[in-house]
């Protein structure tokens, strides 16, 4: 794949992850301390957390095609870096102060990751499927054809 | 029989057309014919057999190696021609690269599924799914959408 590829996707990655972490971050927050106010340097955060969280999708691409094994392989690792990541930048900026919160970042991670491959295998399906609609349809019309001829 | 001949100025617009009161046996064979002129190539079973394969029936062709093969719903033949010259041959029959290694007819495939990682696998006639790769699946789309 070629690089602008790859940077296009990493910055993709970065939106969305950045999207999915300041919406875990409103609902951790409602559930955990409903009345606390944020400053304004929280605002960065997922900003932060976005970034770091893209350098891994580098681990998905490969100059040359892989098979879907080799990709479920990659996208594992994919997933435990950016795990690790989100683990790491939490506990250096103090934000792991009890387990319950550990649990619910951890679980924060799982639902981004999940949420952000579920939406791009429903863009490709809804592209499959428009594909699948419009190939039907020309065959249909061939077939037609060959029967009036 | 009277014979007429009109020139055109494109390939695409080369027809033949039947006027008859009703089909005959050899009218059927003129069609048939005319249907099956130009449509075919010369497929190997192995080094000392072969036919000829109408390119009608042809799904898809895969490259292994230095060798290219040609599948049909039942059988498979080596065509000694390389993938690039076919993929020009087959165009207007709407054969398109979907990866490396593969040339798919796009009036033979059932269904197209996303598979990981924006590629997709088309499903054949023969139920045999081929993987439209991320680097030919732009190309794929918009020959679909838009020039199918």
């Amino acid at each position: 794949m070629e690089l602008k590829s790859i940077l296009k996707k990493c910055m993709m990655d970065f939106l969305l992850i950045q999207a999915g972490i300041t919406f875990v971050i409103g609902v951790i927050g409602c559930i955990k301390a409903p009345v606390s106010r944020i400053s304004y340097d929280s605002f960065f955060m997922p900003f932060i957390y976005a970034f770091f969280c893209s350098i891994p999708s580098f681990v998905i691409y490969s100059a040359k095609e892989l098979s879907i094994k080799q990709m479920l392989v990659r996208k594992a690792i994919h997933f435990l870096l950016i795990e690790s990541i989100v683990m790491l930048i939490s506990y250096m900026i103090g934000t792991l102060t009890d387990t319950s919160i550990c649990i619910a970042i951890l679980l924060a991670v799982i639902v981004v990751y999940t949420a952000v491959n579920v939406f791009e295998y429903l863009f490709c399906k809804l592209e499959a499927d428009a594909m699948t609609k419009k190939i039907q349809y020309i065959r249909g019309k061939e077939q037609e054809e060959q029967y009036h001829v | 029989m009277k014979v007429k001949i009109r020139n055109v100025l494109s390939r695409q617009e080369e027809q033949v057309v039947i006027e008859c009161v009703e089909m005959t046996p050899e009218l059927e064979d003129i069609k048939n014919y005319c249907l099956a002129k130009g449509s075919y190539l010369t497929g190997y079973v192995n080094t000392s057999s072969f036919r000829q394969v109408c390119i009608k029936d042809i799904l898809y062709v895969e490259a292994i190696d230095e060798k290219v093969f040609a599948y049909t719903k039942e059988k498979a033949f080596e065509i000694k021609k390389r993938l690039y010259e076919l993929e020009a041959e087959l165009a207007s029959y709407k054969f398109i690269r979907c990866s490396k290694s593969f040339l798919i007819c796009l009036l033979k495939v059932e269904s197209i599924r996303p598979a990981l990682n924006g590629r997709y696998l088309a499903c054949m006639e023969n139920g045999e799914e081929v993987m439209i790769s991320r680097k030919y699946a732009k190309q794929v789309k918009k020959t679909i959408m838009e020039e199918l």
